[in-house]
Parts: C-alpha cells; structure tokens; sequence
C-alpha cells in the first residue's frame, strides 16, 4: 500500500508516494537520487546510513519514510551550504580522515549532531558519540582529530 | 636524494573533497540507464548433490528477463580458480557449502527477483559435509572418505614442504627447544561496501563491467576466459571501492551479472547483502600451526620448524596463496638458517576463503612472535635484546631467498622498546591487570605470486595542450590513498604541482597493465612505473622547452611547473607553454609511458624464490589491562614503529597504521566468524564485532627511513605490515599481564577465563 508523505530533506520539500514498508534510506537513495547517504548493514549495527532526523542523528535503513513524514532531514548533500563544504567536512579531508570513505558521510553527520548538542566534547565524548559509525580504514585516529579540530576552531 | 616540492608534504587526498560531499561515485552507486536486479539463488546445504532444477514458474513470472543455471548457461562451462582451478559460475551438479551459487535470475525490481528465486524449486540429496577443517585433515587419510571435489585424490587442496638448510643438526646442536600450537578463526574482512557487480553485454558484442575489484586488470582477463570471449571485447572499469583489506578479488558476482546480461541483453546489477558477504564473499581461513624452535643458551635460534593448516573452504580463491605467504614469509624476520616448513591447505564444505591484508603472514606472526616472546622469557632474556640477536639485516639473503637491500628491523626493535618503555610495568589495581607485548614482522612491497609470477606495472602519461598531467594506470586505490601517491609521484618526476596531476579512473579500455591492490604492490611497483612514465613525460618536455629556449635539452630545468635554462634568469616559460607547444607542432597531446617490473624471482642456483624487490619491517608494542574477573581485555596504548624505506604521505602512511592497528585489534580480541553445521550464525555487524572509536588506545606512530635501492624515491610497501604485528603484540601482551598461555585467537573473555581456569602458564 502507498500513502503519500511530505518530507523536508535538505530544505526542500518533496511530496511523494511511498509504500508503508519502504525505509527512510530508500527513498533517499533511490527516489531522490541521493546517493551520499550509505547503505551496508540494514540493521542499524554500522551507521554508514546516518542521516539528521530534526537534528538528531538516525540510521535511516532504521527508519520507515512515512516515520519521518513531516520532519526534516539533512544528508550529506544537506551540509555544504552554497557549495561550500562544512568545516566538518573541510576538516576530515584535511586531517587525512577519510580513506576508502564509505563510512564518512554518515560519520561526519554523527559528528555534526554530537557538536550541535554538545560543542566542546572531551576526546571520550567524541569516540562514545561515533560509536556506532563503523570505520573499517582508518582505526578512527583521524576521525577523532577532525572532530576535536573543528570543536577548537568553535565550529558551525 | 634530489630535493623534493612535492613527497612528504602534505596534500590533500585527491579525491578527498568529493568523499567529504557524499559525491563519491562508489561501485554500488552506479546507475546504468535500463539496469535490472541481478539476484543469486543460494544452497541451503553444505553438502549435496542437486537432482533436479525447476525454473519453470520462475521464468513465466511478469518482470522476471532472465533465469539462468548451469544447465542453460550462454556460455560454455569452464572450470576456473584463483589459484586451482576447481569452481564453476554455477554449480553444475553439487553444491560445496551453504551459499554456494545454484542459479540467478533478472528481474525489473528487487521484489520480483526475490520472488522469482523463491518460485525455483531445486532438489537435493544431502551428502556428508566436512564442516570444519581438522575433519578433511583426519579424513584426508581414510580410503574411500567422501570428497568434495571428485576428481581430486583427496580433500587437500594444496601441500608444502620445504626444507632449508639442515633443521636435524640444527635442533641437534640447540640447547634448548621450545614447541607450542597456536590456532586462529575464521575472519572477516568486513569492507564496509558490498561485494557488487554491474554488467552490461550489448548488442555489438562488448561486455562493460564495473566493478568493486582490487585487481581491474586481473578481472578483465578472467572474465574473457571464463566467458570465451576477446579480451578487447571486455571492458572493466573499477571506481573506487569502499574498502577491500583482501576480499575483493573473487570474479564470481561479475560473472554471474555477465551471463545474466547476455540473456536478457539488459544492464544487470548485482549487490550482495551483508549476509551475502560473510556467507559467501571470500572470508579468510581459520588455522592451527604448530611451532618447534631451537635455541643456543646465547639466545640464538638455530633450528625452527612450523607445520600449518589453513582452510581453504569448498573451492580456491586466494586461500592457497595465504598458505604459500604463511609458509614462506615469518621466518625471514630472523637469520635461522634451518628451517622446516610444512603446509596444508585442506578442503572444507565452508564459503571459500580468501586474502585478508598480509595473507597468511599475520597467522604466522602471531605463533612466531609469540614463541619469540616466550622462549626470550624462559632464557631470563629481554624480549627486545633477544630479537635484536636474531633480527634480518641489509645484505642478507634470508632463508626463503629474500634478498633483502634496506632493513631497519633493529631500529625499529630498538625505538618501541624505548618509546614504550616496555620494560616497567604498571602495578596490579583490583582485578586489573597490565602488561605489555611486543611483535616484529616483515612484508613484501609487491608479489612476484600474486599475478603469474609476473609483478609489474604499467603507467601512461598524457599532458594535454593547458599543461595539465593526466595519469592512467590500472593500479586501483581501494581506500589507501594509492592515486594520491601517485599522483604525488608524477609531479615530483616531472617538476609539476601536484595539484596539475589528474589520476583517471581506471578503464581498461585505455590503462596499461597493473597487477592491482595485492601484496602490498600498487605504491612501489606501481609508484616505479610511473616514475618512469613522468621522466620520459619530462624528457619530452625537455626537448620541445629547449628548443623554445635555443638550449640543450640537458640544460632544461624544469621546477614548480615552471620552465627555464639551468642557471639562466633571462627567460622563463611554464609547463603550460611548452605542452601548447608540443600540441601545435605534434597534433596530439604529449604521451609518455613506462614500465616498472620487480627483479624478484627463481634463484636457479638455490631453487628459491625471491618474491619482491624490496621488504618492508615493523616491530610493535601493545599495552594492555586484563581484568582478570572478567576476562575481558582493553588495549590501553600501542606504539608502532615501520621500516616503510621512505615515507611519501605522512598522513597516508600514519592512516595505514592506525587503521592496520584496529584490524589487528579486532582480529586479536572479538572478530570470529562463528558456524553450526557449516551455517555462518554471525552474519551481521551486531555479533561480529569490529573495533568502534572506543575501543580503540592513543597509538604512537614512529618511521625508520632507510632509503631502498629500488623503491620509488626510496619507498617500500606498508598496507598489510601495519596489520601483521598487531594480534601478536596483543596477544604476547595479554600472556605478560596474565602470566596465561595465550595460544588462541580472539581472546574472547570466555577463551581467556578458561586458559586462566586451567591454569596454563606463560
């Protein structure tokens, strides 16, 4: 059965006909054509799907897309305003945290609600808020030191 | 060492920015216009003869293109192997373990695919099945034991025996000898991108695959033989693939995807779930070795003999080459001379194993190392002094005919020791307890084994009319930063910013050969070539610039993209200058190509084989605390320190390390594949576990240049050394704390609160 929803991603609102079982990640991917946002595991278990629910951050092969009706959600695309990149993602770039990359939309987007909520995170904060975005490439080191960076600089 | 603009400075990672962006075009992100869902039709059985197939109601299902089983492939069947050829696309009569491939089909949308599978009715007659591989082994010698490959005269699959030098004087003339078997997991390699395959044969007869690969080049060549088709009529072009660490080298999804789309005519792609991967991706082998050493009271190793068993599972895909590498590999780190060496590789009804970052060197390092730790203890010696005794250097050809031409071992030995100060210790707390362990290892930079006995690379440059550099090779980056070094290479050959290099995606169509991501290979054998491309590229430059300049081409210097006669001020053209200039008179952008080829090999006079040019070491120190309530283990600090020759990307190399650090953390302490009846019962990233952010200690980096004869710019290779060590340092680190026996991988809390239970000593 479809029903039709309104969801807000990135800004903008899109009106869409979804069946009740199809998952927020989904519709992302393959209605919208968004393909930053990850899929791997489906089972919430690797958060290479994380998106921001209201600011929250959500894996969304978790998520029905009819839950997230009328809410809003920001991907990847979502962060580089007017094509300028986020500091987040200025600095995983810079500070070597991104090799193979599957994992980093969604890891930068858990670091983005962790520095929302709480922008000055001891280094013990940042590695329980990522904890459950796993990376396979780069044992977390650099990930870490991007987070504590634009934590420094006073980010966003 | 020429001074350098361009290596050891930071730079962004070439395709870094569009990664950050969610840009990055991942093999499972590919969208070709009219694709269709490819689907497998998996054995629920580890062992069993197929009767029947049924795809009739399959076929007449609406929106189903395609069904394919053996019976009706578009192709003959040809039976192919990574390393033994012993394995179909499809299963012709029989299926080997739970996964195995019995039929696929192409449908419009995932739903009818699933339902399309769900309506093929296959009959079985169950056989016996060799679930785990000490069965095989036992069975091995029983007349008339059921085989799972008929044809073969028993369920081995491959057999080593090596003797070097002479083991019987040698444990003859030991003061002391030492013997203890070790046993490791299956595990996984747990790339976070799917196995995934895209293939479109057209209608003119050219079949285009993208694919997640490590080895582009490797993938077109078997694809065109399995298939019988023209190599030029096979295109594979591999974007980057999110992670790899060994397991992406089996053709099995682009295979099927590529019969599937000769039926249909249609793009068909195939993605494997999570499940798919652990059940039937190519997982690495579990092992048990066992290790007997000689040793003179001076603490000197003169005799070792190491027997072991890998699993191969129900066919060969790499499975045989790491038991080859596990072999051959550990005991080059010290100079023992006398050396016995035993190998089986043993057929099981479990998924088909394969390469995971080192092969089977980390198996073999972890029994080695912790028998060095262990016998370096019982003689009253300093684990470190007692390496340093033993430790390979420059100059020597090592047991295995490694002709080694740069070694930092010592150094490296010598640094961790200092830098973790691993002789205190912290005092017990409760029930904590720490301690500390240390493990050295050696590696290849490239393979001579990985590729037909052939480790080289090709590289062609292309600098069009604006002075832009555009690099092609078929030397994949899966995630280590390859394309960046690379390109960091070609400027610094050519005197150009790195920011002019462009590395293009690799097309087969127009890449040169490349053995791939395999053996540590793609920067140093792979670097070389395109050093030698970009010094032709600049000696063609050189010529043109030198006649703009009315000089000699010897007198061109070339710097910064920038162009002028050594010496002279009066007139200075760019990169970009010269290049229109080359375009104008030539019609065509300038080309250059080159070729680099490893000098390992056959020593004819000793019968050994040389398998890379040059070989790369590393020593690590893990700390750790134990509760010994508990059983449970936290590695609280790790110092790593690599022989790397020279490094080219510091953040790039430091990245190797700490990500190698995790894997081996994972491998040490929580990563195992668990079974019950050849059934994977762990097929998710919940109950195998993987190291998050917080399991993971400070880790204190440290590199040891030593500037090898043949690397590029004096590079050798690290991706799989930074992994090896690691399970070992861990594990010898745990015995320290716990003063237990540590002989089997993980330490679970569960292994370790048994060892302690029955009390076996360290």
């Amino acid at each position: 059965m479809k029903v039709p929803i309104e969801l807000t991603v990135n800004g903008r609102v899109y009106r869409l006909d979804v069946k009740t079982e199809t998952t927020l990640l989904e519709v992302l991917r393959e209605n919208l054509g968004l393909l930053g946002t990850k899929k791997r595991c489906e089972s919430g278990d690797c958060g290479a799907c994380t998106v921001l629910l209201d600011g929250k951050a959500v894996n969304s092969c978790l998520l029905l897309a009819v839950e997230a009706a009328g809410r809003s959600v920001t991907t990847i695309e979502g962060l580089a305003a007017e094509g300028e990149l986020h500091p987040l993602q200025r600095a995983f770039v810079e500070k070597g945290a991104i090799q193979c990359g599957y994992c980093t939309p969604g890891m930068i987007l858990a670091a983005k609600a962790l520095l929302d909520e709480n922008p000055h995170p001891t280094e013990a904060e940042i590695r329980e808020a990522i904890a459950g975005n796993l990376c396979r490439c780069t044992g977390y080191a650099k990930i870490v030191e991007a987070i504590m960076e634009v934590s420094r600089r006073g980010h966003l | 060492m020429a001074i350098c603009e361009v290596l050891g400075r930071p730079v962004p990672r070439k395709e870094g920015v569009a990664k950050a962006a969610g840009e990055f075009v991942f093999p499972t992100d590919v969208v070709i216009p009219g694709m269709v869902v490819g689907k497998i039709l998996r054995s629920p059985y580890s062992h069993a003869l197929i009767k029947s197939i049924d795809t009739s109601a399959a076929e007449k299902m609406e929106g189903v293109l395609a069904v394919v089983t053996a019976k009706n492939l578009p192709v003959p069947i040809v039976v192919y192997g990574q390393d033994q050829a012993d394995e179909t696309i499809l299963c012709v009569d029989k299926v080997r373990y739970i996964g195995d491939e019995v039929a696929a089909v192409a449908a419009v949308d995932e739903e009818t695919a699933q339902a399309a599978l769900d309506a093929i009715r296959v009959e079985y007659e169950v056989l016996p099945a060799y679930t785990d591989f000490e069965t095989s082994i036992q069975q091995a010698s029983v007349e008339g034991a059921p085989l799972i490959h008929e044809g073969k005269a028993r369920n081995i699959a491959l057999e080593i025996h090596n003797v070097r030098g002479d083991p019987e004087r040698g444990f003859a003339e030991a003061d002391f000898i030492f013997e203890q078997e070790y046993t490791t997991s299956r595990v996984h390699q747990a790339y976070l991108e799917a196995n995934v395959a895209v293939a479109h044969y057209r209608r003119d007869g050219r079949l285009e695959i993208w694919a997640s690969t490590q080895w582009p080049a490797r993938l077109r060549e078997d694809v065109a033989r399995i298939l019988g088709l023209d190599i030029t009529r096979v295109r594979v072009l591999q974007t980057q693939v999110g992670g790899g660490f060994g397991g992406k080298f089996c053709p099995k999804l682009a295979l099927v995807a590529s019969v599937l789309s000769m039926k249909c005519g249609r793009p068909v792609r195939i993605v494997n779930s999570l499940k798919d991967d652990f059940e039937a991706g190519r997982p690495f082998g579990s092992s048990r070795v066992r290790v007997k050493t000689g040793v003179k009271k001076d603490g000197t190793i003169v005799a070792r003999e190491v027997k072991t068993i890998m699993d191969n599972g129900a066919y060969s895909s790499s499975g045989l080459s790491c038991l080859v590498v596990a072999c051959t590999r550990a005991n080059n780190v010290y100079r023992c001379k006398n050396v016995r060496e035993d190998g089986y590789s043993p057929y099981t009804n479990l998924v088909p194993t394969g390469a995971y970052r080192g092969y089977g060197n980390q198996v073999l390092a972890f029994a080695l190392e912790r028998e060095t730790e262990r016998i370096a203890r019982s003689l009253g010696m300093d684990p470190a002094e007692f390496r340093l005794i033993n430790a390979t250097q420059a100059g020597d050809v090592t047991v295995d005919g490694y002709v080694i031409r740069s070694c930092g071992l010592a150094e490296t030995i010598r640094w961790v020791a200092e830098a973790s100060d691993f002789k205190t210790r912290r005092p017990p707390e409760g029930s904590i307890r720490y301690g500390k362990g240390m493990a050295s290892a050696i590696h290849v930079s490239g393979n001579i084994i990985s590729y037909k006995h052939w480790d080289a690379s090709g590289a062609i440059i292309r600098i069009d009319q604006d002075g832009k550099v555009e690099l092609f090779t078929a030397e994949p980056d899966i995630g280590q930063g390859s394309h960046t070094i690379l390109a960091q290479i070609a400027a610094e050959e050519l005197g150009v910013p790195y920011e002019d290099v462009y590395v293009r995606p690799i097309d087969t169509d127009v890449a040169p050969f490349g053995v791939g991501a395999v053996g540590s290979h793609v920067s140093t054998v792979g670097g070389n070539a395109v050093r030698v491309a970009a010094r032709n590229a600049r000696r063609e430059l050189e010529a043109t610039a030198a006649r703009m300049l009315g000089c000699t081409p010897d007198e061109v210097e070339i710097r910064g993209g920038r162009v002028r006669r050594r010496g002279s001020s009066e007139r200075e053209l760019t990169v970009r200058d010269v290049a229109f200039r080359y375009y104008v008179d030539n019609c065509i952008p300038l080309y250059a190509r080159g070729s680099w080829r490893s000098v390992g090999g056959l020593n004819p006079e000793t019968g050994l084989t040389n398998p890379s040019s040059a070989y790369s070491f590393a020593t690590h120190v893990a700390e750790v605390a134990v509760d010994v309530e508990t059983g449970k283990v936290r590695v609280l600090n790790y110092w790593a320190c690599h022989d790397v020759g020279r490094v080219l990307n510091l953040a790039a190399a430091q990245g190797q390390i700490e990500g190698g650090v995790a894997q081996g953390i994972g491998f040490a302490l929580t990563e195992e594949m668990q079974f019950e009846g050849g059934r994977v019962t762990n097929a998710d990233f919940l109950d195998y576990k993987c190291p998050v952010a917080a399991d993971m200690p400070a880790i204190h980096i440290h590199f040891v240049e030593t500037n090898d004869p043949l690397g590029p710019f004096g590079a050798k290779g690290l991706g799989e050394l930074a992994f090896v060590p690691v399970p070992a340092a861990i594990a010898n680190a745990v015995a320290d704390a716990t003063g237990v026996e540590v002989t089997s991988l993980p330490i679970t809390p569960w292994r370790l609160l048994e060892a302690m239970r029955s009390g076996t000593r360290g």
